[in-house]
């Protein structure tokens, strides 16, 4: 909502702005260029009556007499112009502004005149007046305001249109961006709810084929007891085949039996157990990790004096996170460290933290058997181990830790080289934490 | 209640081959009572709130979780919530030991809850242990 309304808003400012550009445009572009036309034309219109006025001043000089009686030759000197000069009236006007001559043309107005003193020996005799119309410059000038407008009105859309469509398509990527992730917590939700049904209804028949296997193995102790006693009797090879198959054949199937259910069921409660860990509600408490990772090594001191193993732990922080959760994480990777260490070197084990801006990243080394650098990413996976399989294990630490970190918005990573160690680093995020500290 | 009219056992479970094995060690702990065997939540209540029943409730019911129709909540809570059932203990018999599960049942008033174990000896003597209570439940019943 809140982002509609400053989309709206930003429309909004970036439509004044283009409304104010584009009637910027319009309007200075004729105002100027008339403004700039006009001055031209009064500067040369004077510079015309002043020449002029000197030309004739100069011919009234050397013929006093034309001044007072020649009006023909007057205008004729009038009519003396550059040719491919403008539409122009030129009067000639005596001392006390009466008319003397005149060359006549049509003006249509708005007429702008100049005039410039006509002298005779430094005197004053009358003075020489040009009108041009400003007619040619307002209609240059319309057209060039018609240019204006055309022009404005562009830049006004295209000022309009593309903030516009800026926010759209950021509209757009962030809708997009939504849609993926409601996509995501959906599948998210689908694929606990599917691991917690599986887990359940993969249950139920097991406990059938465990329970009537037992049922079978009870049959067959009667059985057993039955035919000590004589009650049914074979002879000979047929004898000895029924003592096989009821002594050896049937106790191994339902071994097989027995051990495969085990696994099963083993390998359904650690599914259960992934899809119970994305469920539990966490409850962010400030954790001294220093004491929590000192405390799960105490419990871990018989292995780790097995193998002679030197413990270095680094100063570590004190930060907001769930406490079970970080306990789970640090005593996994802390139990995978001391298992896998090698049996032929004393163990050396390394525990240090680095604080960023926005998270803590911590890591546990080990100088333990290492990780081949093929079998790296199966480590964080369900049911998949790595390397020699010479330390007990199901196989599901590691992805309890991954789901467990990922819970607290973090992640892990792993680098190791075979036969000299590991070292596991995973971050968690410190705004994260913060965050939910406040309500 | 007439102290010669046999007291039966309820079992509603939609797993047949649960139902059989749980008939089986409850026969093997000695308890020889009626049991009467209904496969979902729904048979279970109109059996349970019909007319001719009223005097011949069940001593106990054994009451899976997971069921079609009419699942075992919706079951107990029936049954706790009718002044004249709510007082036949019920023992909920599930796959799961989810907490939040075991804690629902209970606050819905369940007796007992057992998980239905897949190590089977675990399984005999959960069964067996319930035999045991159902066996000292119906001696003032024959007394």
């Amino acid at each position: 909502m809140s982002d509609d309304s400053n989309n709206t808003n930003l429309i909004r400012i970036t439509t004044g702005i283009a409304a104010t550009v584009a009637a910027a445009v319009a309007l200075i572009m004729p105002l100027g260029y008339f403004a700039v036309s006009y001055q031209y034309m009064v500067g040369s219109l004077e510079t015309e009556s002043e020449v002029s006025a000197y030309n004739i001043s100069k011919v009234i000089s050397a013929n006093p007499e034309l001044w007072r009686y020649e009006e023909v030759r007057l205008e004729e000197l009038l009519a003396r112009r550059k040719p491919g000069s403008q539409n122009e009236v030129r009067r000639i006007l005596d001392e006390r502004g009466n008319l003397v001559a005149e060359r006549v043309g049509t003006l249509t107005p708005p007429i702008i005149k100049r005039s410039y003193p006509l002298k005779d020996a430094g005197a004053d005799v009358g003075r020489i007046e040009i009108s041009r119309s400003l007619n040619p410059i307002l209609i240059r000038s319309i057209f060039v305001s018609f240019l204006g407008i055309a022009l404005g009105t562009t830049v006004f859309i295209t000022l309009r249109i593309l903030p516009r469509r800026a926010i759209n398509e950021l509209k757009h990527a962030e809708e997009k961006l939504h849609r993926y992730a409601r996509e995501l917590t959906e599948s998210n939700e689908d694929l606990k709810n599917f691991a917690y049904i599986v887990s359940h209804d993969l249950r139920a028949p097991l406990v059938n084929i465990k329970g009537f296997a037992g049922e079978l193995s009870a049959g067959l102790a009667e059985l057993q007891v039955l035919k000590k006693k004589c009650v049914c009797r074979y002879e000979g090879n047929d004898g000895e085949r029924a003592d096989e198959i009821l002594g050896t054949d049937v106790p191994e199937a339902l071994d097989f039996i027995n051990s495969s259910v085990k696994r099963m069921d083993a390998l359904i409660n650690s599914i259960l157990k992934l899809s119970r860990l994305g469920h539990r509600e966490l409850k962010p408490e400030p954790v001294a990790t220093q004491e929590m990772v000192t405390t799960i090594l105490k419990t871990l001191t018989h292995q780790l004096e097995q193998h002679g193993t030197e413990v270095v732990v680094g100063a570590l922080p004190e930060l907001v996170a769930d406490r079970t959760t970080l306990e789970q994480i640090m005593g996994n990777l802390l139990d995978n460290a001391v298992k896998y260490l090698g049996p032929d070197r004393s163990g050396r084990l390394e525990i240090f933290a680095e604080s960023g801006a926005d998270e803590v990243v911590f890591h546990v080394r080990d100088n333990g058997c290492g990780i081949a650098r093929e079998d790296i990413h199966k480590v964080f996976e369900i049911f998949r181990r790595a390397g020699k399989q010479d330390v007990q294990g199901d196989g599901m630490g590691l992805a309890y830790v991954k789901t467990l970190i990922r819970r607290l918005g973090g992640r892990i990573w792993c680098e190791s080289e075979l036969g000299s160690g590991t070292t596991f680093s995973f971050s968690i995020p410190l705004g994260n934490a913060r965050a939910h500290i406040v309500p | 209640m007439s102290s010669h009219q046999a007291v039966t056992i309820l079992l509603v479970e939609d797993d047949a081959g649960h139902a059989r094995l749980i008939e089986k060690n409850l026969r093997r702990a000695g308890v020889s009572n009626g049991i009467i065997h209904l496969d979902n939540g729904q048979k279970a209540v109109d059996f349970l709130f019909a007319e001719e029943i009223a005097n011949h409730l069940p001593l106990l019911i054994l009451l899976d979780l997971n069921m079609p129709v009419l699942d075992g909540y919706q079951v107990l809570s029936r049954i706790k919530a009718d002044e004249r059932t709510k007082c036949v203990p019920v023992v909920m018999l599930t796959t799961t030991d989810n907490p939040q599960e075991i804690a629902r049942c209970y606050e819905l008033g369940c007796n007992i809850y057992v998980t239905k174990p897949v190590e089977y000896e675990q399984f005999s003597e959960a069964i067996r242990n319930l035999g045991l209570f159902l066996s000292i439940v119906k001696v003032p019943d024959e007394a």
